[in-house]
């Protein structure tokens, strides 16, 4: 088993009175586009801070790409985008992204190709000559994702990266992210939830400064271990579910007139089998169907986990 | 020691193009303009003094003797005044008297005006990127050491810039207005004390630079390098008048001024390094917190 990309152990984080990370426990598998999922205020932001070595840890042992954070250690092999930074004024894009690009060892003439390749990324190519100070909020955070992805590090941490970006850039940037699945390791913290889901593979929910669970998308989502059927007006069959289907758990909430079905996986027992008995079963007591799904959403399992 | 020359090119191409380094460029241009223009009033006056009682006198003779007795009290009079320059060192009085007046004038004006010039320009050299957080885009590609050094020689070379200009003005004055003006003499002297004021501002940026790592917010970085600079001017005051403690000046910047006009290069060798030492010892200062500190 290859070592994670990032692990965290009991790391906890002090800001005066204010107990920002109370022992926040994290591993994140290398090639893994990892979700960071909190409520303002959780210690995402801190988290993400403590890694790149921007403040320092109380206590607790991190271990970033196979070691202690230390810049001269990982230069060029972790990047970030900060959530609060803000780029000069006066300079233009190519001139901030081709200086950073030089900070980690390009020659001037890579580091201009290196520029150009990222805002591409991020589609910001017509603006590189523009000076810094004039770029919209959203302009900003996307050379701030650009700079991230200059040298193509191992480790990318983005805090927030479709925060203030217009539905296309965000969408393109979801695509950007797809893309490096399994090629780079990507921790990601946003407060879209549909977006984590449909972009990553696993996911850590924290609040107030602690881990509440982790894991692979699929597991946290049930994608293996529950169905769920909502119904349309009409019949609701659940007692009949009940009696007919063997060992599962049924939920019917009436109100949204979703009926869910938890089950134990085995090699006789796929959600798809699950799924062809459930509809079998309802469809024989004239039940009108109309959605079917597995697992619960990531929102669902979140407000779960944070209720 | 790449990185840090990549942050300060990076960092004076930034400054440079600011509000605020062109407000101070044009204040320091104005100020230059003003000393140069006040020092040309002032050698046209006393020639026209000298004349015109001259001019009163009948007799050629007496004339003669006239001319060559204002001659020499103006003499008297400005080498009266490069020894009390010179901190009534005669060896360094004699040597600053093989400068132009105008040039020693103007060297003389900035080497006093560049602390609180330099306290306006450079406070935030650190506390700034602090305050805004763009550190953190630097901070993972390359050691504090490196930024807080490349920021430092980004000012001092913006300090040379805005000095280096300043001499254009002693420049163009002196030869519009002085009949008996040696350009090529005064360009040639300013020259050679424009690596003086480098070095001398080496030393100023050391307590800013300090200042500046201690605290993260800009306006406290500012109120607290400007009083660095004035306890250790009071301190260089109290030291230089009380005996046996008179090598505690040597811990402010405003000891390393005279020195550098002493003819034997090896003292003015030993002043460069003294400026350079005073920089890194209060910026090593400043850096024991930034180090460990949180971006």
């Amino acid at each position: 088993m290859t070592a994670p990309a990032l692990a965290l152990a009991a790391v906890h984080k002090r800001f005066g009175a204010v107990h920002a990370l109370r022992g926040v426990d994290l591993r994140v598998p290398r090639g893994s586009v990892f979700a960071l999922i909190g409520p303002n205020g959780a210690g995402k932001t801190t988290l993400f801070s403590v890694v790149c070595g921007f403040l320092r840890a109380d206590q607790g042992t991190i271990s970033v790409l196979d070691g202690p954070p230390d810049v001269m250690r990982f230069k060029g092999r972790l990047a970030a985008l900060p959530q609060d930074a803000v780029l000069g004024r006066e300079l233009t894009v190519r001139e901030h992204l081709t200086f950073l690009a030089r900070l980690q060892g390009m020659s001037p003439e890579t580091a201009r190709r290196e520029a150009e390749r990222v805002l591409a990324i991020v589609d910001l190519g017509e603006l590189a000559g523009r000076r810094a100070g004039t770029l919209s909020h959203g302009q900003v955070k996307r050379v701030g994702v650009a700079q991230a992805f200059l040298g193509d590090p191992e480790l990318i941490l983005l805090d927030e990266p479709t925060a203030g970006l217009d539905p296309r850039h965000a969408h393109d940037l979801r695509e950007a992210l797809r893309s490096h699945r399994g090629q780079r390791t990507i921790v990601v913290s946003s407060h879209n939830l549909q977006e984590l889901e449909a972009i990553c593979d696993e996911a850590a929910f924290i609040d107030k400064g602690q881990t509440l669970e982790s894991g692979a998308v699929s597991a946290l989502t049930a994608q293996d271990a529950e169905v769920f059927v909502v119904l349309a007006p009409g019949p609701e069959p659940v007692e009949h579910l009940r009696a007919h289907l063997g060992d599962v758990a049924i939920e019917w909430d009436a109100q949204s007139r979703v009926l869910r079905v938890s089950f134990q996986p085995g090699p006789d027992s796929a959600a798809e089998d699950v799924i062809a008995a459930v509809l079998r079963e309802l469809l024989t007591q004239g039940a009108r169907i109309s959605g079917v799904g597995k697992g619960r959403s990531l929102e669902q399992r979140y407000l779960e986990a944070t209720r | 020691m790449r990185d840090a020359w990549l942050i300060a090119g990076f960092d004076l191409r930034e400054s440079i193009r600011t509000r605020r380094a062109l407000v101070l460029a044009l204040l320091y241009l104005l100020v230059a303009s003003i000393t140069s223009y006040i020092y040309v009033e002032v050698v046209k006056l006393a020639q026209e003094a000298a004349s015109e009682v001259i001019g009163g006198m009948g007799d050629a003779n007496e004339q003669l003797a006239a001319t060559a007795a204002a001659g020499a009290a103006q003499d008297a009079g400005y080498t009266g005044l490069l020894y009390v320059i010179a901190g009534g060192d005669n060896v360094i009085a004699g040597h600053l008297a093989t400068y132009p007046a105008m040039v020693l004038v103007f060297a003389w004006f900035s080497l006093g005006a560049l602390p609180w010039l330099i306290s306006l320009t450079s406070y935030d050299l650190v506390a700034g990127d602090l305050h805004q957080r763009t550190v953190r885009f630097v901070a993972l590609r390359t050691s504090r050491g490196a930024f807080v050094l490349g920021k430092l020689l980004s000012q001092v070379l913006l300090v040379a810039m805005i000095a280096g200009l300043g001499m254009i003005p002693v420049l163009v004055i002196g030869g519009a207005f002085l009949p008996r003006f040696d350009f090529l003499g005064s360009f040639l002297a300013l020259l050679a004390t424009w690596p003086i004021l480098a070095l001398f501002a080496f030393a100023v940026l050391g307590p800013v630079a300090c200042a500046s790592q201690l605290v993260r917010g800009p306006g406290a970085a500012r109120a607290l390098a400007l009083f660095f600079l004035f306890v250790l001017w009071i301190l260089g005051v109290w030291a230089a008048f009380t005996p046996g403690l008179s090598a505690l000046q040597y811990l402010t910047p405003f000891a390393y001024k005279t020195l550098f006009f002493h003819p034997d290069l090896s003292y003015r060798l030993l002043n460069a390094a003294g400026c350079a030492a005073l920089c890194a010892g209060y910026t090593w200062l400043g850096f024991q917190v930034f180090r460990r500190r949180d971006l």
